[in-house]
């Protein structure tokens, strides 16, 4: 019996094309791993980006003894445009109002506003009647969670 | 070698976005860093209004930058008894910016003319900067001046009906009795010499209000050393009216009071007097006159009176 010797497997170019074929494809998975990787830590930076320029203060409030209602003048001095989503007010007896722009306990003239600009909040009914002469602490926050505090004589 | 390729550029790509997320989020931080430190160098204050020809209306606002960077000026407030109001944004109309040491007059507009109404009783104007920067006065500090603090007279410290003249303060040598020495004369008492032995201190008060005073036995001259206070020293008075141990000074009227001894003098049914012997050694004193007796009022009554002068200057005793 005579054995056949076929010297030639594959030709070269077709095992080039092969390897190639194959460390692309065994590589798709570490490049789809690692640039979601990249993607949450460049997000990270941006966030922290965003949140390290933003910043408000409450320039003014307008909140009386006997009237329920309050408005607050908050200012943008941050290179981050603000969207406010929580007030808190307390009374001089440590309890907390909380208003929540979700559920529509406050309105605001604009919904987000850039730096230098002033943003009015009005709160129409606080839930409670301020007392002539006490001391009201709010807190306002941003979406982000960045906040200025204000003391008011009522 | 096209793994090797492929790996490099994946790492390169990596680090790129790595490195610019980063120097992003470095860059906003030194940018907010700056927007604070500028925030730092803004001070504004409102150095004066202009009202209408009635008085009636603020017209104009003058704010002044007295901090060391250009302002602008974007909030005009009222805050009187009854609400905090935004009156304007002036940046909308007017060219707000003030340079350092710089002053600028604004104009306030209403919607019903110009002006927003003057309450110089009760209101305050506000005005705030782009970075949130604030100040505020009195509106009717511009028209009425601020409160001048009393004038302090060194010579006039007191509290009460009885003003004590402070360049008429003695003493003189006493015997063990009380008795003054005729040969001693009345001393100026701002120093003295150190174990002066029996001694009476004379003041002269002035009553400055409007009713009569009587003041009783129980009045003394105090001497404090200030080193050792446990140590002090007390003349009581010498009355002027020997029936009732008691001295009458009439509202205006400057009388002297003279301290002799050591208790509140007795009747001669409870006992005898000693003069208060000065056994202090070389030190500073402070010096308190205390006052009990009776205002005569008006209509006649009478009511209880106290009083303490402290003596601004300390005596010495040398």
């Amino acid at each position: 019996m005579k054995i056949r010797h076929n010297r030639r497997a594959l030709s070269p170019i077709f095992a080039s094309l092969l390897i190639l074929a194959i460390v692309t494809v065994l590589f798709i998975p570490v490049f789809i791993w690692s640039t979601g990787l990249t993607a949450e830590t460049q997000s990270f930076w941006e966030i922290s980006g965003l949140i390290a320029t933003e910043r408000i203060v409450i320039e003014e409030v307008n909140l009386r003894g006997g009237v329920t209602r309050c408005t607050i003048y908050i200012r943008n001095i941050g290179k981050t445009a603000i969207i406010v989503d929580n007030i808190f007010i307390s009374p001089p007896d440590g309890t907390v109002h909380t208003y929540e722009k979700q559920l529509n306990q406050f309105s605001t003239d604009f919904n987000s506003v850039v730096q230098g600009d002033l943003m009015t909040i009005n709160i129409p009914d606080l839930g409670f009647t301020p007392t002539l002469g006490d001391t009201y602490t709010l807190k306002v926050y941003t979406t982000r969670g960045i906040g200025d505090t204000y003391q008011v004589v009522a | 070698m096209y793994a090797s390729l492929l790996f490099l550029l994946l790492v390169f790509s990596i680090l790129i976005l790595l490195f610019s997320a980063f120097f992003g989020y470095n860059y906003a931080v030194e940018e907010q860093m700056r927007i604070e430190h500028e925030r730092s160098l803004e001070k504004i204050i409102i150095s004066g209004l202009k009202l209408d020809e009635n008085f009636t209306k603020i017209t104009h606002v003058s704010i002044s930058n007295t901090g060391t960077i250009t302002v602008r000026i974007r909030a005009i407030y009222v805050a009187n008894l009854t609400t905090t109001t935004l009156v304007c944004d002036p940046s909308t109309y007017w060219e707000t910016l003030i340079e350092p040491a710089e002053s600028l007059q604004i104009p306030i507009p209403d919607g019903s003319g110009s002006g927003i109404p003057f309450e110089p009783t009760n209101a305050k104007i506000m005005a705030a900067t782009e970075r949130g920067v604030k100040t505020g006065v009195p509106e009717g500090l511009f028209v009425f001046g601020p409160t001048n603090p009393p004038e302090y007279e060194p010579s006039r410290f007191y509290i009460g009906p009885l003003m004590l003249q402070f360049n008429a303060f003695w003493y003189r040598k006493t015997t063990e009795d009380g008795v003054l020495d005729p040969n001693y004369p009345w001393t100026p008492g701002w120093s003295m010499p150190h174990h002066f032995g029996y001694c009476a201190w004379k003041v002269s008060v002035m009553n400055v209000d409007d009713r009569n005073i009587t003041i009783n036995r129980y009045s003394s001259f105090n001497a404090v050393p200030v080193d050792s206070p446990s140590n002090e020293l007390s003349w009581y008075l010498e009355p002027t009216d020997q029936t009732n141990y008691t001295q009458f000074i009439a509202s205006n009227q400057t009388v002297d009071i003279v301290y002799i001894w050591s208790d509140p003098k007795m009747f001669p049914e409870e006992g005898e007097n000693r003069a208060t012997k000065m056994t202090l050694p070389e030190c500073r004193c402070m010096v308190f006159l205390t006052f009990f007796g009776w205002f005569h009022e008006h209509d006649g009554t009478m009511t209880p009176y106290a009083q303490t002068i402290p003596f601004e200057a300390a005596i010495s005793v040398e």
